[in-house]
């Protein structure tokens, strides 16, 4: 499954570091990548595609748990039916199938 | 008032009394402000030490554990105890020196980047690159060590933001927990649902009933409910060693009938667990006939591995409360009880000393009511099958590292945490030789700290696996030539003896627990004694081996 990620997070130092490895290590592959540090805003501002055979919220679940993380939204890639999933690191519900 | 100084304050403003640290040249500044604080400083002989004392500091007390180290090799040699607190969800703050800014990225003298070293085995890590952030890092690393599902921070801390100057009146400002997602009524309704249509439910427990504070919601929730309850290693203690209810360890080394009645069961109310390999063996046959409720504060846990039915995300204590309902399930409890009965941990029918032998006598003669510290291989399969803990936190083992050497100095930062509780150090040959420089430590604050060493003359556990697995193909498992260890405790200070007649078993250990101050008690055991029974890795717990030594 392909699908992409939009994150805000405080630009700490290897807040960005922490986002891939974290990204490689729970076994998924990056196919794009965008950044932007917003200085005035102290944001870290980031784009991911990613690809895995994995379930989106295995990867999901883990970054929303990243310090530093101030927002995230995960998209289906379009061929994919289940719809999408927004979520804000502040008010944090993840859903599960039952 | 320097950033060194001002760490001191924060520290005491978090009621930091003990630290575990060595110093070193980038870390020197805080040293120095140390000298006035009246905190104490506990100086380990390694850097590994100093950061699994720490961890044994926080297991054992449920305080954030801290330890200090210098930049470079100090920082380096930290990161075994980081990992292991963050395997075993332990608040810690480590803070390590770091060459002054202008110097970081110029391969400066003992420059390591710690930070990104550090990543992926810590909760959070931070660098300190102006003087005016310290305060708010450090009120954010003591509060994301303890907040939810605890772990180890870092704080890299270059020399030169130590000795920059801050304003007299900054304060320490402790961040506020923030409220935590809890389930919904409709969610509970439908555990409880599932709760009631269970024939034969099955409470499976870990770690996360201590971190969560959960005790005696737990207890209650068994009390009840009456459902039987199967442990993985970090659950252990969460019910008492005799408690009707208890069936003791499953998984890998766990006992014939807890992996049989997880098999069987129709419900598995999952407690604070992470469906560790250890304990579900081959996934796919974990609790086949089972449906999943998961209580976890992580939500990340629930689903990781196995599906559950009914996710419960949040804090444990409300759930556990919510779903504490009377049922009818007298059958299946008779069930479980008799099948403990006939397939529980048993003394070995063989005479001589053997590990279960000890560790239940130690288990009798301590009531279950010292701290027992592990280190990793047989020895602590044999400690989890056989001493009855009466709680937790009296639970200290490398669960989730697995990491050899970490008995001794965390038996030490748990002594430091609990003055009057009796300590024991359950070692094997092995493991004791990895951090047995710590024996100094013992020595020098004269800790009443107890060391029992299971001398099985070998790396026990891997031998094992090379019998049962590599048909006997022993590869580089040897220590038959293992050092005389009472001569070397002695060497430090610390009264030894040896254990050889099976008759003086209780006696040697009564007077182990008896001798006051330090003390070693080194036993010889058999080579070829493998801990019983046994799922090889990659097979699934239905396929479990019932094997009997020599
Ligand atoms: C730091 C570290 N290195 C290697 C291992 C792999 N390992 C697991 S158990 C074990 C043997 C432990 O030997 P010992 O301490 O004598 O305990 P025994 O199994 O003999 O009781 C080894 C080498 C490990 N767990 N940790
Ligand atoms: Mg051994």
């Amino acid at each position: 499954m392909i699908f992409s990620l939009h994150i805000q997070a405080h630009s700490h130092p290897a807040m960005l570091e922490k986002i891939l490895q974290t990204t490689r290590v729970r076994g998924f592959t990056i196919r794009s990548l965008e950044v932007k540090n917003d200085a005035v805003e102290q944001l870290l501002k980031v784009h991911l595609t990613v690809e895995s055979e994995r379930p989106q919220e295995r990867l999901v679940t883990q970054l929303n748990k990243l310090g530093g993380i101030l927002e995230l939204t995960a998209l289906h890639a379009v061929a994919d039916p289940i719809p999408a999933v927004a979520r804000t690191a502040r008010n944090v519900s993840l859903m599960y199938p039952v | 008032m320097n950033g060194a100084e001002y760490i001191v304050r924060k520290l005491m403003s978090e009621g930091v009394d003990t630290l575990f640290g060595y110093p070193g040249g980038c870390i020197m500044p805080l040293y120095d402000a140390l000298l006035e604080s009246p905190i104490r400083h506990i100086l380990c002989r390694h850097e590994q030490g100093s950061a699994f004392a720490a961890n044994g500091y926080a297991r054992s007390s449920g305080r954030t554990g801290v330890c200090l180290a210098t930049s470079g090799p100090g920082a380096t040699n930290l990161i075994t105890g980081l990992a292991d607190a963050y395997m075993d969800s332990v608040p810690m703050v480590a803070i390590t020196g770091q060459v002054p800014t202008p110097l970081i990225g110029s391969d400066a003298f003992q420059e390591i980047d710690m930070l990104g070293m550090s990543l992926p085995v810590t909760k959070q890590s931070f660098l300190v690159e102006r003087i005016e952030q310290l305060p708010e890092i450090l009120d954010q690393a003591f509060h994301v060590a303890r907040e939810g599902r605890p772990g180890p921070v870092l704080v890299d801390l270059p020399k030169d933001i130590q000795l920059a100057t801050l304003p007299e009146r900054t304060l320490p400002q402790p961040a506020q927990a923030r409220p935590r997602a809890q389930a919904t009524g409709e969610q509970l309704r439908q555990a409880i649902e599932l709760i009631e249509a269970s024939r034969r439910p099955i409470i499976f427990g870990g770690g996360g009933i201590l971190l969560g504070d959960a005790i005696a919601p737990f207890r209650h929730f068994v009390d009840t409910t009456g459902i039987p309850a199967v442990f993985s290693l970090k659950g252990l203690g969460a019910l008492p060693g005799d408690h009707p209810r208890n069936m003791g360890m499953l998984g890998m080394h766990g006992s014939v009938a807890a992996n049989q009645a997880v098999q069987e069961a129709d419900l598995l109310i999952a407690v604070g667990v992470r469906f560790d390999d250890r304990v579900t063996g081959k996934l796919s046959r974990f609790a086949p006939h089972a449906r999943v409720i998961h209580l976890d504060i992580d939500p990340a846990e629930i689903g990781k591995l196995r599906q559950a039915d009914c996710a419960l995300a949040g804090d444990i204590r409300q759930h556990l409360k919510a779903l504490a309902i009377h049922l009818e399930v007298g059958d299946w409890q008779a069930a479980c009880r008799e099948r403990l009965a006939r397939d529980g941990f048993a003394q070995p029918g063989q005479d001589g000393i053997t590990g279960p032998h000890l560790l239940r006598q130690l288990s009798a003669l301590t009531r279950g009511q010292a701290i027992i510290s592990c280190d990793v291989g047989q020895h602590q399969m044999w400690v989890a099958q056989h001493y009855a803990f009466d709680h937790p936190r009296k639970h200290l083992t490398s669960g989730g590292l697995g990491a050899m050497g970490f008995g001794l100095p965390a038996a030490i930062g748990a002594q430091l945490a609990n003055p009057e509780t009796l300590v024991i150090n359950v070692a094997g040959d092995g493991s004791f030789m990895m951090n047995m420089q710590e024996l100094a430590t013992i020595g020098r604050y004269r800790l009443p700290t107890k060391i029992l060493i299971l001398d099985n003359q070998a790396l026990g556990m891997v031998r094992q696996q090379q019998a049962v697995c590599y048909q006997g193909r022993y590869s580089e498992i040897d220590l038959s030539d293992n050092p005389d260890f009472c001569t070397l405790a002695q060497a430090f200070g610390i009264p030894a003896r040896s254990l050889t007649d099976p008759d003086d078993l209780a006696y040697a250990i009564n007077k182990l627990l008896e001798t006051p101050g330090p003390a070693l008690l080194h036993v010889a055991i058999a080579t070829e004694h493998n801990v019983w029974p046994m799922v090889k890795p990659g097979d699934a717990n239905d396929q479990i081996m019932t094997g009997a030594n020599p």
